[in-house]
């Protein structure tokens, strides 16, 4: 009896359309299908998985779904690398759908980013220092605490960037976009607002020395008032 | 307010097709939290009826939403809500590096930087609740250390409780999309080791990882820290 207990295994189906959807996703990762690549018509696809018209459209609106492949007008379909795009917007969405608020951006902010930076200095680049620029002129100009916010974030995604680290960009990239969607409440006083002004601009004149201790010296110092104003 | 950084170009008007459209519309009650986890949506023939629109258009949306992970669609019950998780979010690391668009190497500093920080706020924030489950998966992983590919599996949760004791939701999020995408860079550097090796290799994360967690529970910060440190300065540290 028990060799026939064996004999027959619990079966899974999977839809069609699913089944298209995986061949094809492996097929881009590992790069069997490249980049730039484009994948057979629709009507030689249904040939190939001898599949219903339905089914390879969904499958490919699965795919561009996710960001494995381009669809023009025409239906003609291109494989695109765009998984940092999804992510991006997945990012986006649990930042919009967890109601992460603008002081949860700041202290993660403050926690994480001196670590990245350190060791990156020497990597600034120039355009680098133009965009920190424009940041600080419109830090330099804010009046109020929203505009402030606005320009912080604008900053610290700038300063990132020098990492090189496109996780840690698309992340401070996802702050920057979430930033159109929260109210930002107004506890940061204009004495504050000044201070941090001034350590910005610090900040800005010791990335351009490459002066890799103050940077980081200067980024502690910014972190530590933030800290202050949220605890508040 | 984006403009004196992304200046002010024309974008490309792309049509939107039908089942992106009904796609958008969905995904937008999704994420407001009008359709919540555990929600049957509208049967295909009623999103039919209140879309005005073709079945097939309605099928491919609902497809999308599942290869997002929006919903579950099992065969014949219909389409129910998933739980909005960032659970998804690792797997879409793991295809930007096989897409080349990251390194692993910039995945693991990320994860580093990440680790520190969540077992620095685990030993001020950690509840009792949360030391159980740390403790529990501990366990587990002390039972799966011959086994080399469960006690990898074992040590990427325990650092997932840890996070979760951090208690902060951002925080959380980050180390969810980075610690699984760090899986393939231990399988690679681990499978061509001999047995011995990897035995020794687990028993030694395994004493690690317990030192960590009692200085978390004893909610010493300075120790959790220095600990946590010397275990990611490891060559092989899981």
């Amino acid at each position: 009896m028990g060799q026939k207990d064996n004999m027959f295994q619990p079966v899974e189906t999977v839809r069609a359309s699913q089944a298209v959807f995986e061949q094809i996703e492996g097929l881009i990762l590992s790069k069997k299908l490249k980049k730039g690549q484009k994948l057979p018509s629709e009507r030689q696809l249904m040939q190939i998985y001898h599949k219903s018209h339905q089914t390879i459209r969904e499958a490919l609106r699965m795919l561009e779904t996710m960001g494995y492949i381009e669809v023009n007008h025409g239906g003609a379909a291109t494989v695109c690398y765009s998984s940092d795009k999804i992510m991006q917007e997945n990012l986006l969405d649990l930042l919009q759908h967890g109601r992460i608020k603008f002081h949860d951006i700041v202290r993660f902010i403050c926690d994480t980013e001196s670590r990245f930076i350190e060791g990156c200095v020497q990597n600034i680049s120039w355009e680098d220092e133009i965009a920190l620029d424009e940041c600080m002129h419109y830090m330099e100009n804010a009046t109020t605490p929203i505009e402030h916010a606005m320009a912080y974030i604008k900053f610290h995604k700038n300063l990132i960037k020098i990492t090189h680290n496109m996780i840690l960009y698309i992340i401070w990239e996802s702050f920057d976009q979430h930033m159109d969607t929260i109210k930002i409440k107004g506890t940061i006083n204009s004495q504050e607002m000044s201070k941090s002004v001034e350590l910005h601009s610090m900040l800005c004149k010791a990335l351009k020395e490459k002066n890799e201790s103050e940077s980081l010296r200067l980024l502690i110092q910014i972190s530590e008032l933030y800290k202050s104003v949220l605890e508040r | 307010m984006n403009e004196f950084i992304d200046g002010m170009g024309f974008e490309e008007v792309k049509p939107k097709k039908v089942s992106e459209v009904i796609y958008e519309q969905i995904r937008e009650k999704i994420l407001s939290g009008e359709l919540r986890a555990g929600d049957r949506l509208p049967t295909e023939q009623e999103l039919i009826e209140q879309f005005q629109r073709s079945r097939p258009s309605v099928r491919e949306a609902l497809r999308m939403l599942e290869s997002r992970n929006y919903i579950t669609i099992a065969r014949g019950s219909g389409a129910v809500v998933n739980k909005i998780s960032s659970d998804g979010l690792s797997v879409l690391l793991d295809n930007m590096v096989k897409m080349q668009l990251t390194t692993l190497e910039d995945v693991m500093k990320v994860r580093r930087v990440v680790e520190e920080t969540m077992v620095y706020k685990a030993a001020s924030n950690r509840t009792e609740e949360d030391m159980r489950e740390i403790d529990e998966v501990l366990e587990e992983g002390y039972n799966a250390i011959p086994n080399w590919r469960r006690y990898l599996d074992k040590s990427l949760e325990f650092n997932l409780k840890i996070a979760r004791a951090a208690h902060d939701e951002l925080l959380y999020m980050i180390a969810n999309m980075v610690v699984y995408a760090t899986k393939d860079y231990y399988v690679d550097r681990l499978s061509g080791h001999e047995e011995e090796f990897i035995l020794e290799h687990n028993r030694n994360s395994y004493e690690e990882h317990f030192a960590i967690a009692r200085a978390i529970s004893e909610g010493d910060v300075e120790k959790a820290c220095e600990l946590n440190n010397i275990h990611l300065n490891r060559p092989y540290t899981l």
